[in-house]
């Protein structure tokens, strides 16, 4: 059977409303864990109260049965006021009850990825709506709603036409004989070639280079001063700072430079509450954004928290009380070190320039899956166009066909009767 | 006990190499037919190869089968087409003697090792219900009696509900004065399958010595000319030439007035026509700005009083036939032996085939050729050997040969068609075929040595010259890298367009002493001209392989995957494909449900059985 999987979909921390949307078989049942409201079963909206912990709170939801919803499946949103605190105590029903619903946490991106599994947007759709999601300049989301409406479909479109425009006068030279075609001069074919050529380069000059990626999670036990360090990291004072262990229950993200960030996140409590574990769970989840994770370690209370991201460096916080190196399991005592005191300010800028260089290092590339797509598309169209004059039919033919299969990648297939049927069009041919 | 192995009805093109292909793996076959003396019997143009089509009739030869040599033994005219173009692209085609190339087939079919020729119409399926569905049992004949056989394959051509037509005449027929297999469609209706409706055309004979060819542009032959089948070692053939002549606007004009008495226009025949090979009157309606189409008077024979006018195929009333004739030059006062007809003809939709030419839900019926809506002699010989040898080895219970598109025209072509259920008739083209390169008319012995071989499908002898040769290539390539001239290896010097491969000989007497056979030096010169896009189709060879190969369990739940359309599912679950090839080529699933299977067998891989694993997409 399928998961059924839910997320928060309005951004982090407090605001009018916040939004949790599931997606799958077990969408209805998943709310009815909350709803005192009877579902309804046809796409609605409605409005009703919501049950946690014994208390009532008014919200509203939006049923949208599959196969005419976003993700294909059935999606119910629920809209909330937009307290975190409430958000956290909805996770800790959905991680307490939910296994019996097959109901897990979204992984990034898995709604869109589900839309695109079930043919409800192609690939230029989707990465639209990861540029919309993570797009940092304003011009490059917008670019995102342009794609997701299809305007980068329709460009690809246009691309392929000419492609096949030239790929079909080069066919039509090898699949019959100059008897039946007449001469074909080359100047038919290399003119929409160049043009194809053109609109690959524009779209590719469009598209935003980099995306935030270089992101590292602080991880570390309460209290060992991840917050601190943040704004000493930022030089300012933006995050909330208390001696009290947890006070830091959001992930927070704090820029270093364009694209690299460090995400301060809740600590590793000894005894923690329930609210706590719902944090961390949440920390956790989010956290598989970064690609790397810090170890923040203060010497007076070493504790290392289990995490599946990688290591990059351990962080000995509070230098300015003792400098000694403390002890480390074996599998981290070969990472670079830092020792930092934001009380004096050694070595934060260090620990700055080193961030900032690893995580530029390993920034992704934006619409890393498209561009590579269309950078072939470019390379099998150039090989074609920069062919010498007098060249044999059938390379410009492969490398075409190249091209145009890369094409196919980002919203559909190139079928050779496509190609067949401009050729008959064209010419005519038959004996 | 069985009457034979393996029972083919028809003998036409593909019915002879489906035959020949069983009888040679040692199978006893039996052909029926409504006339043993039509066996092999061109009914349009009589010439066989062609672009793509060439590359065909040599994977056929590859495969020992007959086209080829009956060619070479009938042929009179011999051209290789697009020399001017890359070996890939390069086809070889030959003018037959119509009646040669018939007597021939007749001979070596009633002299076949195995094969037992059986005069009669095969009129209905005989089929015993089993636990899994229904399983063929022979076919019933006209008068009665019952052949019998494990496998049966269908090639009946244009036969099966035939219908001739030209202008407001109309006749049952499966070819002129030949009666049409009627009661086997309501057969294969009555087991469920379904049919649809092809349309094709000829033109209409001219007597030889009515014709001025005076007026007419003479093409000849190419000397020397080269040989069809691998097996034979050289043409010793007095070559006649076709002409040329072309319709002029007189033509078009008696054409137009008329064309709405063709029965393409009436509505009277159904059936699609294939685009490629139009009516006369579909050429002038559809390409009006056009004043003129070309015209090849080919000979049909030796002493063949006939002429076939290639390019003016027309259902045109036989009146009007005559008149636009005499506007043509040199047919001024031509006389008509034959008058040209559109024939229209039952096909079984080919989304019910299966890669192994077998249809689906009949086990053991196996199709091949027109019958399975394709056009042309060549792809009824490729289906037909496809079909013969899976068919010999459905009847002793062995696995399918499946040709990949990587290997052959012969693998593109019956992949193309278990995808889609075509349109119009299915004829091949070089650009179907992904692989090109590599599927050139030059290697297609090479490319089907292991599969001829294993099969017993060729003699020692035949496979010991393909060793031979792919020997004598492998050391001339070695040799051209390591051997110089003017500082460059003999491999680099050959990349360059403008250097082919007599320069070599010339140069480097090393080279010279290896005695290449000209289509040795051919492949030589393919293979590095051709290097780097060689390697890289190469690469995507065996993406496809490894994709194609991968085993689907019988056991897996397509119900639980999430995201396959449901009409993938149904059919999925229908059909229960063996591998994810098999899966991809079953029509109405998409490519994004191959990759979704593709992502629940990879995770299986990671982590335990694949039916019970949860994928998220």
């Amino acid at each position: 059977m399928r998961t059924t999987i839910y997320a928060v979909a309005s951004p982090p921390g407090a605001g009018a409303r916040s939004v949790i949307r599931v997606s799958g078989p077990q969408a209805r049942a998943a709310v009815a864990l909350l709803f005192a409201t009877p579902i309804p079963t046809v796409r609605s909206q409605f409005e009703g109260r919501l049950r946690v912990r014994g208390r009532e709170v008014a919200a509203l939801a939006l049923f949208m049965p599959g196969p005419h919803s976003y993700t294909g499946e059935d999606i119910v949103e629920l809209h909330v006021i937009g307290s975190p605190l409430l958000l956290l105590e909805i996770h800790a029903v959905f991680a307490a009850h939910g296994a019996a619903l097959r109901l897990v946490a979204a992984a990034p991106g898995e709604f869109t990825r589900r839309a695109y599994a079930n043919g409800r947007i192609d690939l230029a759709q989707a990465e639209g709506v990861l540029l919309m999601i993570h797009g940092e300049a304003e011009s490059a989301r917008r670019l995102g709603l342009q794609w997701l409406q299809g305007g980068l479909s329709e460009c690809v479109a246009r691309i392929r036409a000419q492609l096949q425009d030239a790929l079909s006068l080069v066919e039509a030279g090898l699949d019959f004989t100059d008897g039946e075609t007449g001469a074909v001069p080359e100047i038919l074919w290399r003119e929409p070639l160049a043009r194809a050529i053109a609109e690959v380069e524009v779209c590719l000059a469009a598209m935003p280079s980099t995306l935030p990626g270089g992101e590292v999670l602080l991880l570390g036990a309460a209290n060992a001063g991840k917050s601190s360090l943040c704004n000493a990291l930022v030089v300012c004072d933006a995050l909330l700072v208390d001696a009290v262990p947890g006070t830091t229950r959001d992930l927070v993200r704090v820029e270093l430079a364009a694209g690299v960030a460090v995400w301060d996140a809740p600590g590793d409590l000894a005894l923690p509450s329930e609210l706590d574990q719902a944090a961390l769970l949440l920390r956790d989840r989010l956290g598989s954004r970064a690609i790397a994770a810090a170890l923040v370690i203060d010497p007076a209370l070493p504790h290392v928290p289990n995490t599946t991201l990688p290591w990059l460096c351990v962080i000995q916080t509070k230098a300015d009380r003792s400098e000694e190196a403390c002890p480390l399991p074996v599998a981290l005592r070969a990472l670079p070190r830092f020792l930092v005191s934001v009380v004096t300010n050694a070595g934060i800028a260090e620990l700055r320039n080193f961030l900032v260089a690893r995580g530029s290092a390993r920034h992704r590339a934006a619409c890393a899956p498209l561009r590579e797509l269309l950078a072939n598309v470019l390379l099998g169209a150039k090989r074609a166009a920069d062919s010498p004059a007098g060249v044999a039919g059938e390379l410009v033919g492969a490398d075409l066909d190249t091209a145009l299969r890369e094409l196919g990648g980002i919203d559909g297939t190139h079928a050779p009767d496509d190609l067949l049927d401009r050729i008959f069009g064209r010419f005519c041919l038959g004996k | 006990m069985r009457d034979f192995d393996v029972v083919v009805v028809g003998g036409g093109h593909a019915g002879i190499e489906a035959a020949c292909a069983a009888a040679r793996m040692g199978r006893r076959t039996a052909m029926v037919v409504l006339d043993p003396a039509a066996i092999g019997r061109m009914s349009c143009n009589p010439a066989i190869g062609g672009l793509a089509k060439g590359q065909m009739v040599r994977e056929v030869d590859a495969l020992g089968g007959e086209m080829a040599l009956a060619t070479d033994a009938a042929g009179i005219q011999f051209r290789m087409l697009n020399t001017s173009k890359g070996p890939a692209v390069r086809s070889p085609r030959a003018q037959c003697d119509r009646e040669a190339y018939n007597r021939w087939m007749v001979l070596r079919l009633l002299s076949y090792p195995n094969l037992s020729v059986l005069t009669g119409e095969a009129v209905a399926l005989a089929c015993v219900g089993g636990p899994t569905g229904q399983r063929i049992d022979g076919v019933s004949l006209a008068d009665g009696t019952m052949v019998r056989a494990p496998a049966v394959v269908l090639t009946t051509g244009t036969f099966l509900g035939g219908r001739l037509f030209a202008g407001e005449w109309e006749q049952p027929g499966g070819r002129y004065d030949e009666r049409p297999a009627s009661r086997m469609s309501e057969s294969l209706r009555q087991h469920g399958l379904r049919l649809g409706r092809h349309k094709t055309g000829t033109p209409p004979r001219l007597r030889r010595d009515s014709i001025d060819y005076s007026v007419c542009a003479e093409q000849c032959g190419d000397d020397p000319p080269q040989p069809f089948s691998f097996r034979t070692r050289a043409l010793n053939v007095k070559q006649m030439s076709c002409w040329l002549t072309h319709t002029t606007t007189a033509t078009h004009k008696i054409i137009a007035a008329n064309a709405e008495r063709s029965p393409m226009f009436t509505g009277r025949i159904r059936g699609s026509g294939p685009r490629y090979c139009p009516s006369v009157e579909d050429k002038v309606v559809r390409f009006a700005d056009q004043d003129s189409h070309q015209v090849f008077l080919e000979p049909e024979g030796r002493n063949s009083l006939e002429v076939y006018p290639s390019g003016i195929s027309t259902s045109l009333p036989e009146a009007v036939q005559k008149e636009f004739l005499r506007t043509i030059p040199g047919l001024e006062q031509v006389e008509v032996l034959r008058p040209g007809y559109a024939v229209e003809y039952d096909y079984l939709c080919t989304d019910q085939l299966r890669a192994d030419l077998q249809v689906a839900g009949v086990a053991g019926l196996f199709s091949a050729g027109q019958i399975n809506g394709t056009s042309g002699y060549e792809e009824a010989a490729g289906q037909g050997i496809v079909a013969g040898i899976n068919a010999a080895r459905f009847a002793r219970g062995e696995s399918a040969i499946v040709i990949d598109r990587a290997t052959a025209y012969l693998g593109v072509m019956v992949d193309d068609l278990c995808r889609v259920n075509p349109s119009e008739p299915y004829r091949m083209f070089t650009s179907r075929a992904e692989f090109r390169l590599l599927l050139r008319s030059d290697n297609a012995d090479r490319r089907l040595a292991a599969l001829a071989e294993r099969l017993c499908l060729v003699t020692n002898e035949v496979a010991t010259a393909v060793q031979q040769k792919e020997s004598h290539i492998r050391a001339a390539l070695q040799m051209c890298e390591l051997r110089r001239h003017d500082g460059r290896t003999l491999t680099e010097w050959l990349r360059r367009p403008e250097v082919m491969i007599e320069q070599l000989l010339a140069w480097d007497e090393s080279f010279a002493q290896l005695q290449l056979t000209p289509p040795e030096l051919a492949e030589v010169e393919a293979e590095v001209k051709y290097a780097g896009y060689i390697a890289r189709q190469q690469m995507e060879v065996e993406r496809l392989r490894r994709m194609e190969d991968r085993r689907l369990p019988a056991s897996l739940d397509y119900a639980a995957i999430p995201g396959l359309s449901s009409e993938a599912r149904g059919r999925l679950l229908q059909r229960r494909p063996q591998s994810l090839g098999e899966a991809s080529r079953i029509p109405g699933v998409r490519p994004v449900d191959v990759q979704l299977i593709l992502v629940l067998l990879a995770r299986g891989e990671r982590s335990g059985p694949v039916a019970t694993v949860e994928v998220q997409p």
